[in-house]
């Protein structure tokens, strides 16, 4: 809220939990009637009669909110608003104007205020528009802590943040881009969780990781019998997500067949289940990520130019870890506190030669492998501080930023005996995993060293995991 | 005026004690609304004598302007929209050439008379305040 519980000792500040309205009018009469209304409905309201004797109370006094009549002498009720945004952004402002006077209500809005109230004034109106204004400016402020947990102090993160508090505001659909592990999903979350669809559900999913065949079903739904497996009827994501965000992560391997019933589902609003005979509408902010160059797959022709346009309303560009200068140290320590908790540690501290090799490592991983290396170096320091010994090989050697193509070169099945004889599928699960390992899990990249494309590669993970294999333990000993 | 009171929680006392004093602030009102009106026909009478005096002018405007947002938040819609139609008239007597002015005066004595019986109207109904807490100043 707009105030601190303790700093007010002002013999008319209330000592109950009743919400502070200043009440501003040149008619005592009316500010009398206003206070005693609000206070029937659990407000403690003081009163002004100039815009200046108000704006000496907000300075000296904490209000949870501003009522204010815009006809006032001298100073008028506009200037008193903006002068009042001005010093409390977050303060809550219903003015009151002469009725059928919508332009001054427009300019009052204009001047910051949240809400306009015509006179006479129904008493009900003050207390109703405030109770709908002070919770819409929780929700906001809460939604500013949202966008605030997107960590950093970079110029780039500062834009990225300001981009997104400002997108929150719209409905508009988002494309998110970056490398991998640059933090899209956080960045998504934040979207939905600033915006008014923050009480609303955040689906997500990742198109390149659901096998192609079931991912119309997995979006759209499908109603019982409409295919051999289809037991019982089931709602697809976008109306799971209804009246919320669905995040659609790896846009750009959504199958070609799908690409249409996609955009038609977004131009309409509404979707057909598989199987089913009419179209079920729904309410859902579509939020889409990729670390692909989608405009060169519309110039490729694999993704239709339509769809790219219609997800691609507000375009946000989440900055690589190598851009983002001494983040890597405040991220850093982000991470070394929370794993220290998360492990039963102490605080722990970075010393001065991590912090070196923390700026010198390119991190193509970006933040998720910022956070591995922290997570490892803390669950392996058995002191109150990480030491360059506890960091991965990849970090303690300082080597400028290693290309796909070059890892390649390097790829070899290192913990495996040259000698040994291997069935073909082991020593292929070997590699896969040297590579996933080598490019910290950017599965776009390993695809691409592999020769394989991200649904192959996502099928062997899934094959491994399925068997137990995923972690070090050969497909001989499943 | 006193009212049950259903839960000694400092909330609910404090509301009732809000509706008690707003049904006296009510009443004080309806009490002095003649009053008013009558302040805003003074000042109105002044301005008519002296129609260059600007802060007459300013005086009869602020007054009506004043009775015509608060009238009708107190419950006295009729009030407030005759006082409205006098502060119309005066802006147009204010921005036009005089020889404009006749219908707009005439607006605002028709007006005025009007307002005045609904005020005494207004506090006949009310009756008399309780004990004069309910009064507001000017």
């Amino acid at each position: 809220m707009m105030r601190s519980p303790s700093s007010n000792s002002s013999s008319e500040a209330h000592a109950d939990a009743r919400r502070r309205v200043l009440v501003v009018d040149d008619d005592p009469p009316l500010c009398e009637l206003i206070r005693l209304s609000l206070a029937t409905k659990g407000f403690a309201a003081t009163t002004r009669s100039t815009a200046e004797a108000a704006l000496s109370a907000l300075s000296t006094h904490e209000f949870d909110a501003l009522v204010t009549d815009l006809q006032l002498p001298q100073m008028d009720g506009l200037e008193l608003c903006r002068r009042a945004r001005s010093e409390q952004p977050n303060l809550p402002i219903v003015v009151l104007t002469a009725y059928g006077s919508l332009d001054s209500a427009i300019a009052a809005l204009r001047a910051g205020a949240h809400d306009f109230i015509t006179k006479p004034v129904q008493m009900d109106e003050v207390g109703d528009a405030l109770e709908r204004i002070t919770s819409r400016v929780v929700e906001e402020i809460q939604g500013e802590g949202a966008v605030d947990e997107i960590l950093g102090d970079s110029p780039a993160i500062h834009r990225l943040r300001s981009l997104v508090a400002r997108a929150a505001t719209s409905d508009a659909s988002v494309l998110i881009t970056g490398e991998s592990g640059t933090g899209k999903e956080l960045v998504a979350r934040a979207l939905h969780r600033a915006g008014r669809r923050a009480g609303g559900p955040f689906v997500a999913v990742n198109c390149a990781a659901v096998p192609e065949a079931l991912l119309e079903g997995e979006l759209f739904g499908y109603v019982r019998g409409a295919f051999t497996d289809a037991k019982t009827s089931r709602p697809g994501l976008f109306h799971q997500a209804d009246g919320g965000t669905l995040f659609l992560d790896e846009i750009g391997e959504m199958p070609p067949h799908l690409q249409p019933k996609l955009l038609r589902a977004l131009q309409e609003r509404a979707a057909r289940p598989l199987g089913g005979t009419a179209e079920i509408p729904f309410d859902v902010r579509l939020v889409a990520a990729t670390n692909d160059d989608l405009g060169a797959s519309v110039a490729d022709r694999r993704f239709r130019s339509d769809l790219f346009f219609r997800i691609n309303v507000i375009p946000i560009e989440v900055p690589p870890l190598r851009a983002r200068g001494e983040d890597v140290v405040l991220l850093a320590r982000h991470f070394a506190q929370i794993y220290a908790g998360r492990h039963d540690k102490r605080a722990m501290t970075l010393t001065g030669d991590v912090l070196t090799l923390l700026r010198a490592h390119a991190w193509p991983g970006n933040v998720r492998e910022l956070q591995n290396c922290i997570e490892r170096a803390v669950a392996l320091s058995d002191r109150a501080e990480i030491s360059g010994t506890d960091l991965p090989d990849a970090v303690r050697t300082v080597q400028p930023a290693l290309l796909p193509a070059r890892r390649v070169e390097h790829t070899a099945l290192a913990e495996t005996d040259p000698t040994a004889l291997l069935p073909l599928a082991e020593v292929e699960r070997q590699h896969i995993l040297f590579v996933l390992k080598a490019v910290d899990g950017n599965k776009r990249l390993a695809a691409r060293i592999l020769g394989v494309d991200r649904r192959t590669l996502y099928r062997k993970l899934d094959q491994y995991e399925a068997h137990g294999a995923l972690h070090g333990t050969s497909l001989d000993q499943r | 005026m006193s009212h049950p009171i259903p839960s000694s929680s400092p909330t609910t006392l404090a509301a009732q004690a809000a509706l008690d004093a707003l049904a006296e602030l009510r009443a004080g009102y309806a009490h002095d609304l003649p009053d008013r009106v009558e302040r805003m026909a003074l000042a109105l009478r002044a301005w008519r004598h002296a129609p260059a005096d600007m802060v007459r002018l300013e005086g009869a405007r602020v007054l009506a302007h004043k009775l015509h947002g608060t009238a009708g938040s107190y419950g006295f819609p009729d009030v407030g929209e005759a006082a409205g139609r006098i502060e119309d008239a005066v802006r147009t007597i204010e921005r036009t050439p005089s020889e404009d002015h006749a219908a707009a005066w005439s607006e605002v004595w028709t007006s005025l008379r009007e307002a005045e019986a609904l005020a005494l109207a207004a506090r006949e109904r009310a009756g008399s305040p309780a004990s004069g807490g309910g009064r507001v100043q000017p």
